[in-house]
């Protein structure tokens, strides 16, 4: 049932990664829709005038931007608060004198047990997002899930914590081949036992000879950090560079098989 | 005001709030910390806001003569060489110390460390004293101004400029003209004007007459070697690292959502199938009989001549889609039936 109810979600959000600003939730959390900022999604591309654009960031963002960032109640950023801020109400006394106070959301320092990430994490917890947490079947299973709502009230630590966990996930399914933890699939079928970082170190040396005046090698590795594994992976076919130490090799693939069997 | 003008410290002193007056002292006495013996600063430096600069508020002019009413001097009257607006005071003829100065300032011809330096004289010492010679017996007496008062307005020749008239305070009569200066500004034939001026001849000469605006007034080939066209701050356009860096890292999808994309993939898969699956043909001849009596019964119904001529030009008219739709149906004919030859 509760799978039926993520796919209908899914299919009312349009599947777009940065959910519109403007889209329905529960009435309890109009603040965190309301006073959000619009994030600029602009896509650049290489050529395109710099005018306008703004300041250049010297590093790519370490996490995928979120829209429902809040700018009150801030640490709420901070940790796993479920959409819930302070609140106001009176304080009353006996003679029924009525002084205004705030109700602060309560909050626990826990330690959570994170499946994909095969750690606990040190977390501050709402007691509502507790019970969630229980209800959802875990740590990973509350963040990962993909309502509007639960995006909304994730938060940007939750949002964190949800792009490490999608990652490990993806990285646990890689196979792993008697001790050998293949990092990437490439489309022709290749498995590399290696790092990015390895295969730009093996690619500096082919570009740079191929280079008229030389290539600095730390702006080389820099400006490859931002390169995809496919693209890598492409250029390096295109000098002809023999892969055989830095992918899964048949005999190493058997030899696995026939351990699992045995 | 800037943001750091208002920013103050907890444990220093703010020097904002501290009286000008009182810098001067503290700043005079970590000034004569390094001076030469003799050569100490006794006069405090009055701060720029304080200085005064016009003849009017100064009251004296360089040439002027001085009587000195404080001080081991007083009595004496001496011309003044110079006001020095940042001790608020005056340099004397008269009024030198002996100073002992280094070698490495000594001036030309001089023989000894011992000099005659001049000694700064606060304004507040002294009074202007003017000469005055009697027109019959030609004696000299001199007249002190306890207080002076500045009326109207003049152009004086000599300094080129407006200055106000110079009286004896409550003596309108007694007025003290200002002096002639030492060096006249603008004056052609003095020695110093000649050496440094350009001739009037030299200053007005055009060498150069912009002819047109349509064109550039230097070679166009000249600008690059002018600017650094390859400057990081004229950098225009967007390099691909930097395209790339601007984008966030995306979200990767989660089991549910991929789940729904393989489901949404497949299905569409499946309608692509059937659809590409249906042959192109052409219609039975039951068909094309049925759709021939259907048309034939609508043309017949119809008794206007003209919508008659209408549907014939319709039909003339070559449609270029059903042409090639015609060769598609054709061409697949075609093709099934080469593999029914062999």
């Amino acid at each position: 049932m509760s799978f039926l109810k993520s796919i209908w979600s899914i299919q009312t959000r349009s599947f777009s990664q940065t959910p519109s600003v403007s889209h329905k939730t529960s009435k309890s959390f109009h603040r965190l829709s309301k006073y959000v900022r619009k994030v600029n999604d602009t896509q650049h591309h290489a050529g395109e005038e710099i005018k306008g654009i703004g300041k250049i960031p010297s590093q790519q963002a370490e996490l995928p931007v979120y829209q429902y960032e809040a700018r009150f109640f801030k640490r709420q950023n901070r940790g796993l608060y479920g959409g819930l801020q302070r609140r106001s109400g009176h304080t009353c006394s006996e003679a029924e004198n009525k002084n205004k106070r705030t109700y602060l959301p309560n909050i626990v320092n826990k330690r959570l047990w994170s499946e994909a990430l095969n750690t606990a994490i040190k977390l501050r917890v709402s007691t509502k997002v507790l019970k969630t947490i229980t209800k959802d079947g875990g740590l990973d299973e509350y963040l990962t899930k993909d309502t509007s709502t639960r995006i909304k009230t994730l938060g940007l630590k939750g949002w964190e914590l949800k792009y490490k966990v999608l990652k490990a996930r993806e990285f646990a399914q890689l196979p792993n081949y008697n001790g050998l933890k293949v990092y990437y699939i490439h489309p022709d079928g290749k498995e590399f036992i290696v790092e990015k970082e390895e295969l730009v170190e093996a690619l500096y040396p082919f570009v740079h000879r191929d280079s008229f005046e030389g290539v600095n090698k730390d702006k080389f590795v820099k400006e490859s950090s931002v390169l995809t594994f496919e693209e890598l992976v492409n250029q390096l076919e295109a000098y002809n560079f023999d892969f055989t130490n830095v992918t899964v090799q048949e005999h190493q693939r058997v030899a696995s098989e026939r351990e699992e069997v045995a | 005001m800037s943001v750091w003008g208002a920013y103050t410290k907890r444990f220093q002193r703010n020097m904002d709030k501290v009286v000008p007056r009182a810098i001067g002292k503290a700043r005079l006495k970590d000034q004569n910390m390094y001076a030469l013996p003799t050569l100490e600063q006794t006069h405090p430096t009055v701060p720029k806001s304080e200085q005064k600069t016009k003849p009017e508020q100064i009251g004296i002019l360089a040439g002027d003569l001085a009587y000195i009413s404080e001080g081991p001097q007083k009595g004496t009257i001496s011309r003044i060489l110079r006001y020095m607006p940042e001790y608020d005071g005056v340099l004397l003829m008269d009024v030198t110390s002996k100073k002992l100065l280094p070698k490495y300032s000594w001036m030309e011809n001089q023989t000894t460390h011992v000099f005659d330096y001049p000694e700064i004289t606060p304004l507040s010492q002294i009074k202007l004293a003017a000469k005055e010679k009697h027109e019959e017996t030609g004696e000299i007496t001199y007249v002190v101004a306890d207080e002076l008062e500045m009326k109207g307005r003049y152009f004086d020749a000599r300094h080129k400029k407006w200055l106000p008239r110079r009286f004896v305070k409550n003596h309108d009569r007694v007025e003290i003209p200002w002096p002639a200066p030492e060096d006249p500004v603008g004056d052609a034939d003095s020695e110093q004007t000649k050496l440094i001026a350009t001739d009037s001849e030299t200053a007005l000469e055009t060498t150069y007459e912009l002819q047109t605006l349509a064109k550039p007034s230097i070679p166009v080939d000249v600008v690059n070697e002018l600017r650094n066209p390859h400057s990081k701050y004229k950098k225009r356009y967007l390099s691909e690292y930097q395209a790339r860096v601007m984008k966030a890292p995306d979200m990767p999808l989660s089991n549910a959502q991929k789940a729904y994309l393989a489901k949404k993939a497949e299905q569409e898969a499946k309608q692509q199938a059937l659809h590409r699956g249906r042959p192109i043909t052409n219609l039975s001849e039951e068909i094309q009989s049925f759709i021939g009596e259907k048309m034939a019964s609508h043309i017949n119904k119809i008794d206007n001549p003209h919508l008659l001529e209408h549907l014939e030009g319709l039909s003339a008219i070559e449609i270029p889609d059903f042409a090639a739709t015609q060769q598609k149906i054709r061409d697949a004919e075609s093709a099934e039936q080469k593999p029914e030859q062999k």
